[in-house]
């Protein structure tokens, strides 16, 4: 089954990068930060300066046992840092010569074992749920599983040629994730690609320009939520990571990464360890002139120093300095261009909105706050990502998925 | 290698009034060249009422605000004769700015154009002083601004497409050459690229826009019956603006529903 999309578009970050031949880049420090599962409240295993083998617990939620982290490499705890309100900002490791702890893997695979093992690995907290876009809970059955095998965002890496030479993994890391879910399991790679088929597996091809490669897009067209109901979905690499697992009983600690942007001298496709160290990723790649770093896409990438969980690229832009003196033309043309900051709406909006969904008016619901109106409009079939391409398309002063995020909390809390 | 078009697609030099202002020098041309330099005051004088008002509406609630108060001022110098008094044109273009657009918080809040507010206030209140006579513009001035709002996606094309279909169909139906000539002259394009089919004040979904087209050119047909081409377009993109927020809700009643019935 191939689903064609008409609309979508792709923004131009420069032409399509050339990743050529994997290349291995084992950092120094890696970090596993606290905004890739927001609201945690961290019961920490370990102390500042503790040595840990990969695969050691680091910490897990205080009421959500499942939120279980562990350590993706053996190394030195060298920073624990909070954030506001004691929130957990981020820890950081610096890698080190040790053993990796083996786990215990069931021989016949059934739920139980497999959520048992995913929460002892750490690899629950790939799993995300739709609608809300949240880690799910151990004891849920979601309607149908989704697993996003296609990549459609600015500069991203082609996920079928990371899967082929890992083809073995990911056939039992989906045999084993079929077991979670209480209906149908999609596998969404982009058209044209071939990936191992898996018994029990549904195969639902996608193509066009960008949204269609979200998995809000699949769910909207093959399983659609909202008014009940739960899906989950999880992403490529995290099902090598757990056919890994389940292959040789240790963590797989290696994640693949594309590196492009016109920050760089030359794209590269590289196979490092999560949450690394951008700074190290980039050395000695980058050209001159200030750049800005970004875990994720152009468009809805994150600036900040490491790989955040589930980014397969990094974006390395070329950043425009604001000069110290302006001419007084440059700055009446600012003051003049300030606008309203309403939504000014163009036949863009259309084609950057996901499928289904009204952009002006659920633009205007999600910046008014006004909860119901967004509801009834399909907020909750949405997540952040979905709207990065909207908020590109208008501009990028107005951040379209904070404001989606604050609506999402206001239902989820009505609930 | 040659960026594709989509690259433009987002520049932030074609979301503004830029566009708007580029498309409206080739008519603004045209009416230098044959109607001579009045118009000049009058965009100077209307230019000046309007970026008054926003300066001060900026100053008060600590806002931005663009280029639109220019464009107004611009639109309403071509449409007014040439005889108009200037103290009219401060009266009707301050009606225009603070009613028509800066009461309601700036520029794309506003539910109705500022030019056609106040030509509209202006044909209302002075009636005797032929602001309901249809100026002459070049049909042919207007090109360039139907590609560049079509191709900015300023100007959606749904409502310029239901625009024609509405006045042309009802024209064909009455039988009515008067009506189909209409098609044909520049004042036509120029309110329907610049006033009907402006983003802010136009259905904001796709379903409505092309509603909001048909509207206009069938209340365009309707008031030539009685009035000058001029204040029929100008009324009927008066009474299509009001009507854009229910065609808009009607869609969005049918994408709820339809939502509700898909997802069960």
């Amino acid at each position: 089954m191939t689903v064609r999309m008409a609309g979508g578009f792709k923004p131009w970050f420069g032409p399509e990068p050339a990743y050529g031949a994997e290349i291995a880049l084992l950092p120094e420090t890696v970090a596993l930060l606290g905004e890739d599962t927001p609201h945690l409240r961290p019961a920490f295993a370990v102390e500042q300066g503790a040595r840990v083998a990969a695969g050691e617990t680091l910490f897990a939620d205080r009421r959500r046992p499942e939120l279980r982290h562990v350590a993706p490499v053996a190394g030195t705890v060298t920073e624990i840092r909070r954030g506001p309100r004691r929130s957990f900002d981020r820890l950081v490791i610096a890698v080190a010569e040790g053993e990796a702890r083996s786990f215990a893997v069931p021989a016949q695979p059934e739920r139980e074992s497999v959520v048992a093992l995913m929460i002892e690995a750490g690899l629950w907290p790939g799993l995300r749920t739709r609608p809300f876009d949240r880690v799910p809970h151990p004891g849920q059955v979601p309607e149908a599983l989704f697993v996003t095998a296609i990549d459609t965002r600015p500069l991203a890496p082609d996920p079928a040629a990371i899967i082929a030479p890992r083809a073995d993994w990911f056939a039992g890391g989906l045999a084993a994730l079929r077991l979670l879910s209480g209906g149908r399991t999609y596998l969404c790679p982009a058209a044209g690609a071939s990936l191992p088929a898996v018994a029990g597996v549904t195969a639902a091809a996608f193509a066009g320009s960008h949204p269609a490669g979200l998995v809000g897009t699949h769910i909207h067209h093959l399983h659609p939520v909202g008014a009940g109901g739960t899906v989950w979905h999880v992403g490529y690499q995290e099902v090598l990571a757990l056919g890994h697992l389940l292959a040789t009983g240790r963590l797989w600690s290696r994640r693949l990464v594309g590196l492009a942007g016109d920050g760089l001298r030359q794209p590269a496709l590289v196979e490092t360890v999560p949450g690394a160290d951008l700074h190290e990723l980039c050395r000695g790649r980058l050209v001159e002139g200030p750049v800005r770093l970004l875990s994720g896409s152009p468009i809805d990438g994150r600036i900040g120093r490491y790989l955040a969980r589930g980014h397969a690229q990094v974006s390395v832009l070329r950043h425009a300095p604001i000069p110290e003196r302006r001419s007084w033309l440059g700055l009446a043309a600012d003051w003049l261009g300030r606008g309203s900051g309403a939504v000014l709406p163009n036949a863009l909006h259309e084609r950057a909105a996901p499928p289904g969904i009204l952009p002006i008016p659920f633009l205007r619901a999600i910046g008014a706050g006004d909860v119901e109106t967004a509801r009834r409009l399909g907020a909750l079939e949405l997540a952040e990502e979905d709207l990065a391409l909207l908020t590109h398309a208008d501009g990028g002063t107005a951040d379209f998925g904070r404001m989606l995020r604050r609506v999402l909390d206001e239902l989820e809390a009505a609930q | 290698m040659i960026p594709p078009l989509s690259r433009f697609a987002a520049h932030p030099l074609l979301r503004g009034q830029l566009p708007v202002l580029a498309g409206l020098l080739p008519p603004l041309g045209w009416v230098l060249a044959t109607a001579g330099a009045g118009i000049v005051g009058r965009i100077a004088v209307i230019g000046a009422v309007a970026l008054f008002w926003q300066v001060l509406f900026a100053r008060v609630r600590g806002q931005g605000f663009g280029l639109e108060g220019l464009a107004m001022a611009v639109l309403v110098a071509m449409l007014v004769p040439e005889t108009a008094p200037l103290w009219q044109l401060v009266l009707g273009g301050t009606f225009g700015m603070v009613i028509g657009l800066l009461i309601f918080g700036g520029h794309g809040r506003n539910l109705l154009h500022p030019a056609v507010v106040t030509l509209a206030f202006l044909m209302f209140s002075f009636a005797a002083e032929g602001y309901r006579a249809t100026p002459e513009i070049a049909l042919f001035t207007l090109a360039p601004a139907l590609v560049l709002l079509a191709l900015s996606g300023q100007a959606n094309w749904r409502i310029l497409v239901g625009a024609v279909i509405g006045l042309g169909g009802l024209g064909w139906l009455q039988g009515d050459a008067g009506t189909l000539e209409l098609l044909r002259t520049g004042p036509f394009w120029l309110v329907l690229l610049f006033l009907a089919a402006d983003p802010v004040a136009s259905a904001a979904t796709n379903w409505g826009r092309l509603a909001h087209g048909l509207l206009f050119g069938v209340l365009v047909a309707l008031f030539l019956q009685a009035g000058t081409a001029l204040s029929a377009m100008i009324f009927a993109v008066l009474m299509t603006a009001i009507f854009a927020p229910l065609l808009d809700q009607a869609v969005i009643a049918l994408n709820a529903g339809w939502r509700a019935r898909r997802h069960g």
